[in-house]
């Protein structure tokens, strides 16, 4: 079990990483951080109950708080015309890239959840699974679904002169 | 693969994500907001049930005006006749549509009851036909069966007011059924009364609680036995009270003052504040009294602590 006193430490050294996952989730960076210490949070008062290492239950709780936190202000998350990055005109690689960030603030939470933590962490399926509380069956439906909705988008099917 | 963009995409966003300098302290920030929102949270709980409790005395069957003691309803039996713990009904009329009648309120203090019974919800409204016109108006929505009920209780000076003889004429009071059909429409009484009934006029009581509440003793004289009773014993006293009663040669028994005991069916049941105890011939002899034969009984308190009560009779 995790010790109460090793949180600040573990905030310390391990927020970055997971802030990653966090803006990779909500795609802003002030949500980003709203979403990660709020999970933090969370997790202080079921510290001394992890068992193992508290990563990945931090990891569950951000993806989960993320995925069904409805209420909160980046439940409306979605992308505006203006990008953070402004794309060097010509650059088609840093073009097809924001139209999929776009495309992919167009994700119904839950297919994002299920995107980021399977091409970003790198989870298996049962593991994407067991971070967000729902079945393998409902991850492998919710990742094709969302690939699908990619595909099928129409800025990344002109950028590419057709569905991929 | 758009799998593979995707990576490549999730790589290059990340990348230049700044940390926070601050955020272990803003964590801890959180996690005290969050301490003190659930210990809120404990309190609002609290509260939630606490109002919730009230509400429900809120819901139909339960109106505010009900007395602490009164269940909810229903407040009839299936036969229409009047059934509420702590009360009596000497007063019950079915009525089809405006009709006067004559109420006299009780000789002591009483809570009432104003109990109707309907076939369609609507307002029950009981009229003082006096030139101040005082009203009480009953609810009847509380489904029950195939028929509607409805209460309102009344305190004594409401009673007073709503009771009061209204002139020359004898009637004193319309019922005004707020529906079509049958209305049975019942004033009860409480058994008990609003505190301790007056002393009967010209006789003294035998043993007063007021200078004695833990008790005391009296003299009495063994009546003639009739109807297998050997003693009757009378007591005006508030619910609570509790004396046990004896003699040297033996315990006579206990004067309850249960207000829920029905008078209409229990000859010793509280009644306007009295209670009384009826000593069989069989407990009479037990004790070795003899008819005409004089005794001194002790009376112990057993009950609340209270000065409210006192030993009207023996005989």
């Amino acid at each position: 079990m995790a010790d109460r006193g090793t949180f600040d430490e573990f905030v310390a050294t391990r927020s970055q990483v997971l802030l990653r996952t966090a803006y990779l989730l909500t795609g802003e960076r002030a949500s980003a951080e709203d979403l990660l210490q709020t999970a933090l949070a969370k997790s202080w008062f079921a510290w001394g109950r992890i068992d193992g290492a508290p990563e990945p239950y931090v990891r569950r709780v951000l993806a989960t708080t993320y995925a069904t936190w409805w209420r909160r202000r980046w439940r409306a998350e979605y992308p505006t015309g203006e990008l953070p990055e402004t794309p060097v005109p010509g650059d088609s690689s840093v073009e097809d890239r924001d139209a999929l960030w776009r495309a992919l603030g167009t994700l119904p939470r839950r297919q994002r959840a299920v995107i980021v933590l399977r091409y970003y962490e790198d989870l298996s399926e049962a593991q994407t699974a067991a971070a967000l509380g729902v079945s393998v069956g409902t991850v492998k439906s919710q990742a094709s679904r969302a690939l699908a909705a990619l595909r099928r988008d129409p800025d990344l099917t002109n950028s590419h002169g057709g569905g991929r | 693969m758009i799998e593979n963009e995707l990576r490549a995409l999730f790589a290059d966003r990340v990348g230049d994500l700044s940390t926070n300098g601050r955020r272990t302290a803003e964590v801890r920030a959180r996690i005290k907001a969050a301490r003190r929102r659930r210990a809120t949270g404990a309190a609002l709980a609290v509260v939630l049930v606490a109002l919730a409790g009230a509400l429900l005395t809120r819901l139909p069957g339960r109106p505010d005006a009900l007395p602490t003691g009164v269940p909810p309803g229903p407040w009839f039996t299936t036969d229409g006749v009047p059934a509420v713990p702590g009360y009596t009904a000497p007063d019950i009329r079915d009525v089809t549509g405006p009709t006067e009648h004559v109420l006299v309120p009780a000789p002591v203090r009483l809570r009432y009851l104003l109990l109707v019974r309907c076939e369609r919800p609507g307002t029950f409204v009981l009229r003082n036909l006096g030139p101040a016109g005082a009203t009480a108006e009953v609810d009847c929505s509380y489904r029950a069966g195939d028929r509607f009920e409805g209460v309102t209780a009344l305190d004594p000076a409401a009673a007073d007011r709503l009771f009061s003889p209204s002139g020359a004429d004898s009637l004193n009071v319309r019922y005004e059924p707020g529906s079509p059909g049958t209305w049975t429409v019942a004033v009860l009484w409480s058994t008990a009364t609003v505190g301790l009934r007056p002393p009967d006029a010209g006789r003294p009581p035998l043993l007063d609680g007021a200078t004695s509440p833990d008790g005391g003793t009296f003299e009495a004289t063994v009546p003639p036995r009739a109807a297998g009773v050997g003693l009757v014993v009378s007591v005006d006293c508030v619910p609570g009270v509790k004396l046990e009663l004896s003699v040297p040669g033996g315990v006579l028994g206990t004067v309850d003052c249960d207000p829920t005991r029905d008078p209409a069916r229990d000859v010793g049941a509280m009644s306007e504040g009295r209670i009384s105890l009826y000593v069989p011939d069989s407990d009479v002899d037990r004790v070795d009294l003899r008819p005409g034969q004089r005794t001194r009984i002790t009376v112990r308190s057993t009950g609340i602590r209270t000065g409210e009560w006192r030993i009207v009779s023996a005989s």
